[in-house]
């Protein structure tokens, strides 16, 4: 019985290490989407500055997301509100459509940043934020956007939780592409 | 205590041998992406990347017996966008670099199309991520009618050690593309054939 009872804590060590081993830190760089970058430039948007997107206390995943055993922060600013307007901001200097001047902003509030990497041969994402054009300050365009990003991945943690890591700039590529093609978004860009 | 120790071991023993091929990003850091000291041309480019190239997943060497994989075209391009768009004053995406009526619509005077290599090593036996990592970057540029204009070739090179990429295991091959990308800047900017 004794033998048998290593056995098991020996079999569930292994298991348990291949499952959750595998360290994350920051999410990698934002890779701007050149469709969303072209759907910009074909928008016939004037120039455009980018505000906050808030993030509130109590989100989770605002600040950090859970990947197995570890977890993934952003890299730029405090929280992933802050990964949203650097990548917002980003396909806007791509599309030379950014002006920090402007009078006409695009800002927002995240409301959900999750990633369940414990799937044995699958993985799932969801982001949700809701999105607000105003020009001087008066609102024209208010809606929320959501997505759910699927990829292949692995039982093993040090496979399944770098592809985690590496499908969540494809996630607000996908968040921002669902964005630049709604037609009253492209409508509140132009003067 | 004993067996606490062995169970330890045994984990440890797992997870050095697990020979796998581990997700990594060449993703660049577009802000390290810019001209310094050249004159943009004044012509729109179109490059071509086709979907076989942009869904290839390459895999190279890592430490300890392991390998890393990677998609060098889909993480490139953003980058190389980038790129052109500092050298010449217009850029854009094109879906058939043989479609003359096409790239006559939208005004495109030159057409590039990127060939990518890499590679990657690290001497480490007990961690996986790159310690080198090499990206050459070659470009055949032609006319709308496809006559060849220009050809160039750049090599980038990163390096990351232990205490840098910890936190960012894809640190090498994001110097070697943000190097690449330099260089491609100043060898386009540099290129008198492409100011003609």
């Amino acid at each position: 019985m004794f033998q048998l009872s290593r056995a098991a804590s020996l079999a569930a060590a292994l298991v348990l290490s291949a499952f959750a081993v595998g360290c994350a830190g920051p999410a990698p760089n934002y890779a701007p989407s050149i469709d969303n970058v072209e759907s910009l430039k074909r928008s016939g948007s004037e120039d455009v500055n980018v505000g906050a997107f808030t993030v509130a206390a109590d989100l989770p995943g605002g600040k950090a997301i859970s990947l197995r055993a570890n977890s993934m922060v952003s890299p730029v600013g405090g929280n992933f509100g802050d990964y949203i307007a650097s990548a917002l901001r980003q396909e806007l200097e791509l599309a030379k459509l950014y002006n920090a001047k402007s009078g006409l902003e695009v800002s927002g509030a995240l409301l959900r940043n999750n990633i369940d990497a414990g799937g044995i041969s699958t993985s799932t994402g969801q982001i949700e934020a809701r999105f607000l054009v105003k020009r001087e300050g008066q609102v024209r365009f208010d809606k929320v956007k959501r997505i759910e990003h699927q990829w292949e991945s692995s039982f093993v943690g040090a496979v399944a939780i770098p592809l985690a890591v590496n499908n969540y700039p494809v996630m607000v590529q996908k968040l921002l592409g669902t964005l630049f093609t709604d037609p009253d978004f492209v409508q509140s860009m132009r003067n | 205590m004993k067996q606490l120790a062995k169970i330890l071991s045994i984990s440890l023993t797992c997870f050095m041998l697990f020979g796998c091929a581990h997700p990594i990003s060449m993703n660049p850091d577009l802000a390290s992406v810019q001209a310094k000291d050249i004159t943009p041309i004044n012509k729109k480019v179109g490059y071509y990347i086709s979907d076989a190239s942009r869904a290839l997943e390459l895999t190279t060497g890592g430490g300890g017996g392991d390998k890393v994989r990677y998609f060098p075209y889909r993480d490139i391009e953003p980058g190389l966008y980038k790129a052109l768009a500092e050298v010449f004053t217009g850029v854009a995406k094109i879906k058939n670099p043989q479609d003359a009526g096409d790239l006559s619509r939208n005004d495109i005077s030159l057409v590039i199309l990127p060939q990518i290599s890499t590679a990657s090593s690290s001497p480490s036996p007990f961690t996986w991520p790159p310690t080198q990592f090499t990206v050459t970057l070659a470009c055949t540029v032609t006319d709308p009618a496809g006559r060849a204009v220009h050809n160039l070739s750049v090599t980038g090179n990163g390096s990351a050690e232990f205490d840098e990429f910890k936190t960012n295991f894809s640190l090498a091959a994001v110097r070697a593309t943000n190097d690449a990308l330099s260089r491609l800047i100043k060898a386009l900017g540099e290129a008198p054939e492409l100011r003609k």
